[in-house]
């Protein structure tokens, strides 16, 4: 079973976006062609899923995964596919339930990890004990506004096992384990 | 050049307290959680009540909170609000013998006479500004820094201001989902930060920040 992992750049404050979804800010810390955390990351992982609105929004910046540093089979998991799917576009667009998208990046990936992007996915990946893995790369600002990388109204907790932490330039790196159960 | 400092433990998902906050649990569901890296330290006797004996890589981490500190500044929520009715004057809820052992200024909406407790805490009221109540504090801390105390709505207050030179955040590993966040309503302020240290210890990440 390939591990499953949440790789993702975050503001102190909590958010993985910022409003409308900006982006701009993460490539003012780092960039991923050069980090060696995410180098091991690109290296490391087999295939990848994200939600629809994580795939126009990474699209929307450059195109490609990891703006081209990553190439592999990828799946954009929505319930309206598009009938016309880009010619340049190397994934696929799959309708189908997140534990079935899970065993179908897991074959694709060849025995290597499975990435996941998009918080919203990821909290479903969670919820359902399928994430294994989350690395974050905290960034030194403050956004104010955008998309949290983790918020369940009522509250919801989740305990974490540190697996790592290092500094990382003007970043901290910190990975940690899901405990199951 | 004194500065204005502060510690604060937070989840990963940058909240202070848990959701359901409330007299009887200060620090709301999972709060607790929070804070569990420096109540099992040795280190907890100096600053509070009972260490829980243990010694490990967050030990100076506990034991700097209040080095070179000479005054600090609370919200009167932290002090303990204006206290149960009939109770006159209230003393607030650290104890006859705080923490603290320097002056507090708490940031008040009423003027009342200082209130001097054992061990070198005395609480002075302040109505005025923050920002004038940053200079009393200073002046308080006679070029020693000051540490600000809490709660999140005053760290807000100057945060937002600019006011804030450096913050040590201990991020524990763990996700609340709700509660009150750290960082929020600072309205369009965007501080920036430079970050400065970072220490790994047993189930918590230090990160220390300087207003860049």
């Amino acid at each position: 079973m390939a591990a499953v992992v949440w790789h993702v750049t975050m503001s102190l404050d909590g958010f993985i976006a910022g409003p409308d979804e900006a982006m701009e800010w993460v490539f003012d810390y780092f960039s991923e062609e050069t980090d060696e955390t995410a180098g091991e990351v690109i290296e490391t992982t087999g295939a990848i899923i994200m939600g629809r609105h994580t795939y126009e929004v990474e699209d929307r910046y450059r195109h490609g995964i990891y703006g081209g540093a990553w190439t592999g089979p990828y799946f954009v998991l929505t319930h309206e596919p598009p009938a016309v799917v880009p010619d340049w576009m190397t994934g696929r667009f799959i309708n189908e339930e997140i534990e079935s998208a899970v065993a179908r990046a897991t074959e694709a990936a060849g025995g290597k990890k499975v990435g996941i992007l998009g918080a919203d996915l990821a909290k479903q990946c969670l919820e359902r004990g399928l994430l294994n893995e989350i690395i974050i790369h905290l960034a030194p600002v403050l956004l104010g506004d955008g998309v949290r990388l983790f918020a369940a109204p009522g509250g919801h907790q989740v305990r974490l096992e540190p697996t790592h932490v290092g500094r990382n330039g003007p970043l901290t790196d910190l990975r940690f384990r899901v405990s199951s159960g | 050049m004194s500065k204005l400092r502060l510690n604060m433990s937070m989840s990963l998902d940058g909240f202070v307290a848990g959701p359901e906050q409330s007299e009887e649990n200060r620090l709301g569901v999972g709060g607790m959680e929070l804070h569990k890296w420096l109540t099992e330290l040795d280190a907890f006797e100096e600053t509070h009540c009972e260490g829980g004996g243990k010694v490990n890589a967050s030990t100076p981490i506990a034991e700097g909170f209040f080095e070179n500190v000479g005054a600090g500044i609370m919200g009167r929520n932290m002090f303990g609000g204006s206290g149960p009715r009939g109770t006159n004057p209230w003393r607030g809820f650290w104890g006859e013998d705080p923490p603290y052992h320097h002056p507090v200024l708490v940031l008040k909406h009423h003027a009342r006479e200082p209130l001097e407790m054992q061990g070198g805490t005395t609480f002075h009221f302040v109505t005025e500004k923050i920002e004038s109540a940053l200079e009393q504090a200073k002046e308080a801390a006679a070029g020693k820094d000051v540490s600000l105390a809490g709660g999140a709505s005053v760290v807000q207050q100057f945060l937002a201001a600019g006011l804030l030179d450096e913050m040590l955040i201990s991020v524990a590993p763990i996700f609340l989902g709700d509660g009150a966040r750290l960082f929020d309503d600072l309205g369009d302020a965007r501080p920036r930060l430079e970050q400065v240290q970072v220490v790994e210890a047993p189930g918590v990440t230090h990160i220390r920040y300087r207003a860049a």
